[in-house]
């Protein structure tokens, strides 16, 4: 079978161009990719990668539905200082108790697999630990942060139960409150699978 | 401009599908 390409969302942000995509290359996967341009031209490339669930997600989400426009453009700056404080506070320094803070209690949509809508589902997986006590979920450092209007896309590194792992995670915004969230989580490879010297982030 | 990178992105993913040979014009092999 051919590969088939499904490009569901696509962005700019300066240099950048970020698109979510649906593929279906004899696997089905959903990604997000990447591009920096350099005198018109793409130099540059990032992916991340996960496996497409083949069911909605409890709340009955996919992993790739919901909107796709670009409002706001005049608020890109304000939702990316947004999406920055929440990473930054939440994700990584687990001030879970800022959670309405950023997020919008009452309609907040969540594309995650394995989640479902609201704050309580994205608190428990914020907060979920191991048997020895560590978190699952753990945001360690921020690579990259692209906006254009109400969608941004988060790159983040850090550690998913104990494995070095890559975060892209899109967030809608409206009103200044976080109300949607869609994402893929992928391993980083070992140095030694690498094929290029130019790293995952 | 904007849109212009954005139509070479898509150009570029959908060239994954079609095998489209100018799709890839895109990318800057030298970098």
């Amino acid at each position: 079978m051919s590969p088939r390409v499904n490009i569901v969302r696509i962005f700019a942000d300066g240099d950048y161009v970020f698109a979510h995509t649906d593929y279906n290359f004899n696997v089905l996967e959903i990604g997000f990719e990447v591009f920096r341009f350099e005198d018109g031209q793409a130099v540059e490339h990032w992916d991340n990668l996960q496996h497409k669930h083949s069911s909605p997600n409890p709340a009955g989400h996919t992993m790739m539905d919901g909107p796709t426009e670009v409002t706001d453009l005049d608020k890109t700056e304000v939702n990316r200082a947004l999406v920055r404080s929440f990473v930054e506070e939440i994700l990584i320094n687990n001030q879970l108790d800022r959670l309405e803070h950023y997020i919008d209690a009452a309609g907040y949509t969540e594309h995650n697999p394995h989640l479902t809508d609201g704050l309580p589902a994205l608190h428990s997986a914020l907060a979920e630990s191991s048997s020895n006590g560590q978190r699952i979920i753990q945001y360690k450092s921020i690579h990259r942060l692209l906006a254009e209007g109400n969608f941004l896309l988060c790159v983040t590194e850090g550690f998913r139960s104990g494995v070095h792992s890559s975060f892209y995670d899109l967030f809608r915004v409206a009103n200044g409150k976080i109300v949607e969230h869609w994402d893929t989580i992928e391993a980083v490879p070992a140095r030694s699978e690498w094929v290029n010297d130019n790293g995952k982030f | 401009m904007t849109s212009n990178k954005k139509d070479q992105i898509r150009k570029l993913l959908k060239g994954i599908e079609t095998g489209d040979p100018e799709a890839v014009t895109v990318v800057n092999e030298d970098k």
